[in-house]
Parts: C-alpha cells; sequence; structure tokens
C-alpha cells in the first residue's frame, strides 16, 4: 500500500474529506484491476533486492555454444 | 454527519426498528427454559452446534467459552455485512453505484476507526478492501433485491417461527410472564437472520455472503449441500415470504494478502428435503433435551478434527477445566450466542 493510502488509513476517519474517500477507492480499485490481471503487488514479492536474469536464454544459449548434448551409452557387462 | 450519513442512517434505523438496541439486548429473553438447560429457540448456529459435538454445544452454549480470536472474525463479518446492507439499501432506493459506494466506504472507515486488528486477514485495511471490491465484482449482478409488501428492501431480515412441538419437560406451572411466548406451553422456536433475499431470473433466493480464509473450490462449497444452515435460511424463507423460495445463492469472498477473490455459488432445496430435515429436526432436539436433563453432553471423538476444542478434549477429564480456563474465555451469560437476539 502506498504510503499515501497508509497515511489515509491511519488518518481519523472523521477528518477525511471526499476527495481523501474517492483516493482510497481509486487505489483499491487499481489494486483490483491489478489482482484481476495477475499482477502481483509490490509487498511481499521478495525478501531481497537482487538483478533479474533472463534463464531461460541463458539455457538456450549454453545449450546453442555446446551443441547437441551427446549422450553416452554405456552397457552394463 | 452530513445529509447522506444522516439519510443511511434513518434508513438502517426504519430497517432495523423492530431490533432491540443495545440497552434493550440484556432484556432478551434467555432460549432457555428457565432454570434448565432445555434450549427451545434454535438457529442454525446452535443447531450445528448441538448436530456435530454435544459437547462442543456444552463448551459454546451452556458454558460460554469463546476463543479471544472469535471477536475479530466476529468484528470482521459484522462490518462487512452492515456494509454490503448499507450498500443494497441505497442501490435499492435508486442511488448511483459509485454515490453508494462512496458512502458505504466512508461511513465502514468511520465505524471503524478504533479497531486494531493485528490478524494476518481479519484487518482494517483488508476489510474495506473486501467491501469496495465486492460491491465493485457485482456491480452488473443480475439478482436484484426483492422489495417487501411494506415496501422495504429485504435486507437482513429475521425471522422467527414456532414448530407445532415443544419441549416435553416445560413445566405448565411456570409460565413465562412474556404474553407472546404463548399459554399453551413453549414451542420451539426457529430464529434466523437471512442477510438479503434476491430476484433472479424471476426466483427467489436467498442470498448469504461469507468470508473465508479458505481457498474457494468445489471442496468449499460442498459444505453448503447437504447443509444445516442453508436448508433452514430456505424454509425461513419460505415461511415468512409465503413464497416458495429456491435455495440460497452463495457469495464467497477469500481474503488473502495479495487480494479478495469472490466466487458465487447456488444451492437449492426441494419440498422434499426440507420436510425430511424437519423430521430430523424432531429427534435432534430431542436428543438435545435428553443431554439437558441428563446434564451431561456426550463427546463426538469422530468430529474433532478441526474443532477449536480439540485441545481440551484431548487432555485427561480432571484438567480440561484448567485449560479451558487459559486458553479460553468465558463469556457473561447476556453476551453468549442467543438465537433470540436479533441483529
Amino acid at each position: 500500500m502506498s504510503n499515501e493510502i497508509d497515511r489515509l488509513m491511519d488518518e481519523d476517519p472523521l477528518n477525511l474529506s471526499a476527495q481523501d474517500i474517492d483516493d482510497i477507492i481509486a487505489y483499491q480499485r487499481k489494486m483490483k484491476a491489478n489482482f484481476d490481471a495477475g499482477v502481483k503487488s509490490g509487498k511481499g514479492k521478495t525478501l531481497v533486492d537482487a538483478p533479474k536474469i533472463d534463464l531461460q536464454s541463458l539455457l538456450k544459449a549454453s545449450i546453442a555454444q555446446s551443441g547437441t548434448p551427446q549422450v553416452q551409452v554405456t552397457r552394463r557387462r | 454527519m452530513n445529509e447522506v450519513d444522516q439519510w443511511i442512517e434513518d434508513q438502517h434505523k426504519d430497517i432495523m426498528k423492530d431490533v432491540p438496541t443495545a440497552t434493550e439486548t440484556a432484556a432478551v429473553p434467555s432460549p432457555f427454559l428457565p432454570g434448565t438447560n432445555i434450549q427451545y429457540a434454535w438457529d442454525s448456529t446452535s443447531l450445528a452446534l448441538i448436530k456435530e459435538c454435544p459437547r462442543k454445544y456444552q463448551y459454546k452454549m451452556i458454558d460460554g467459552w469463546q476463543k479471544e480470536e472469535e471477536n475479530v472474525h466476529l468484528r470482521f463479518g459484522i462490518e462487512y455485512h452492515r456494509a454490503l446492507q448499507d450498500y443494497d439499501i441505497e442501490r435499492a432506493a435508486d442511488i448511483p453505484h459509485d454515490d453508494a459506494v462512496h458512502d458505504v466506504v466512508r461511513a465502514a472507515l468511520i465505524r471503524t476507526g478504533d479497531w486494531r486488528s493485528d490478524h494476518k486477514y481479519k484487518n482494517r485495511n483488508y476489510l474495506i478492501r473486501s467491501i469496495l471490491w465486492y460491491l465493485d465484482h457485482f456491480h452488473d449482478d443480475p439478482s436484484q433485491t426483492f422489495i417487501m409488501n411494506d415496501g422495504k428492501p429485504a435486507v437482513e431480515v429475521s425471522f422467527r417461527f414456532e414448530l407445532d412441538w415443544g419441549p416435553d419437560e416445560f413445566i405448565k406451572d411456570e409460565p413465562f410472564t412474556n404474553n407472546t411466548l404463548g399459554e399453551r406451553g413453549q414451542p420451539y422456536l426457529l430464529c434466523g437472520h437471512l442477510d438479503r433475499v434476491v430476484l433472479f431470473h424471476d426466483d427467489l433466493f436467498v442470498m448469504d455472503r461469507k468470508t473465508t480464509t479458505t481457498t474457494l473450490s468445489d471442496y468449499y462449497f460442498a459444505q453448503f449441500e447437504p447443509s444445516n444452515q442453508m436448508t433452514l435460511y430456505t424454509l425461513g424463507s419460505r415461511i415468512i415470504f409465503d413464497s416458495p423460495v429456491k435455495g440460497v445463492i452463495i457469495d464467497a469472498a477469500q481474503v488473502m494478502i495479495e487480494g479478495t477473490r469472490f466466487v458465487r455459488s447456488m444451492t437449492y432445496r426441494t419440498q422434499d428435503q426440507l420436510d425430511e430435515w424437519l423430521a430430523d429436526l424432531r429427534y435432534w432436539l430431542a436428543k438435545a433435551e435428553e443431554y439437558a436433563q441428563a446434564n451431561y453432553w456426550p463427546m463426538n471423538d469422530t468430529a474433532c478434527r478441526m474443532c477449536e476444542f480439540r485441545g481440551i478434549c484431548s487432555k485427561s477429564p480432571q484438567v480440561r477445566e484448567k485449560f479451558l480456563a487459559s486458553d479460553f474465555k468465558k463469556v457473561e451469560p447476556d453476551q453468549r450466542w442467543n438465537p433470540l437476539k436479533q441483529r
């Protein structure tokens, strides 16, 4: 939740203006739209910030460099 | 209080005028026959308890043990229902959706201004979110609030009706001072509270709103078919509206960290199912009376898995009272669950 909405939610509700209520509603509607679209909220997503890497493309590059992996077939004697 | 708040409050008061106020609730009669533990006024909650486990019924209904956490769930549920009820009242008066949402959110924020809950899910932020998301989610709902003969919207409708039999042990020389309770002896009463009654594709349905942290799957909705609560609601609504109410629409809200999810489900009851439920009820109430007369409520040890008293019943009988006192609180008789206490 954004700091501004946090502040409004902590405010004495009797002091909230009509605009403040509309801001809370607008924020929640945005959150609902994100939720319905499958977008995760920023909060609680990761514990530590770290650069993102594209594992799929790294794997593809690695396979392309080494060619098709050769599988040695051995027989039990 | 501005004009809109005053209007909502007036509408609420008008609808709830027959409901005792906070100062009057102390005068709500006991659901038990005087001087006994024989319950004559039943609702779905107390019936579910006696059907599930007589010992659990004893702990909650007779002795009044309650978990501290229950208050959080109760408050969340009360505020959620009150907000949706206010919205239904405004919409029935043709107030536009966005205006009604604004009023309801504002009123909910004010009512819960002093509410501090550390619960992971049942807290103020998630309450406001759940209210708003529900109202937007069902904005274009084809179901419409049923307008009763007196012109009022059928929201938060309490019902109470007599059965044609009563506890056998009713003593006629100890009559009730309240004349409305009858002279021929106290019959059993069935009581309940309907969130809303709606017209859905020309049929009448009760609408029941649930909040849960459980995943809303087929497994979740399976609990409502068969269901003591949903059958009683269908029966009660058929009697008070004198109309063939088809069943119950269940709007469930799953409160999660990342959002609140809504799923609607329907459950139907035929007349034969209602008749069977009533026939069974005769046996259940007779059993409850038998336990009360013996002052012994046996444990149903096949129903312990999800029970809040599992930790108590698993202890030796001699030490149970000590564990109850440390893990639960005993609420005063007038604060205990009472089917006669209207919301």
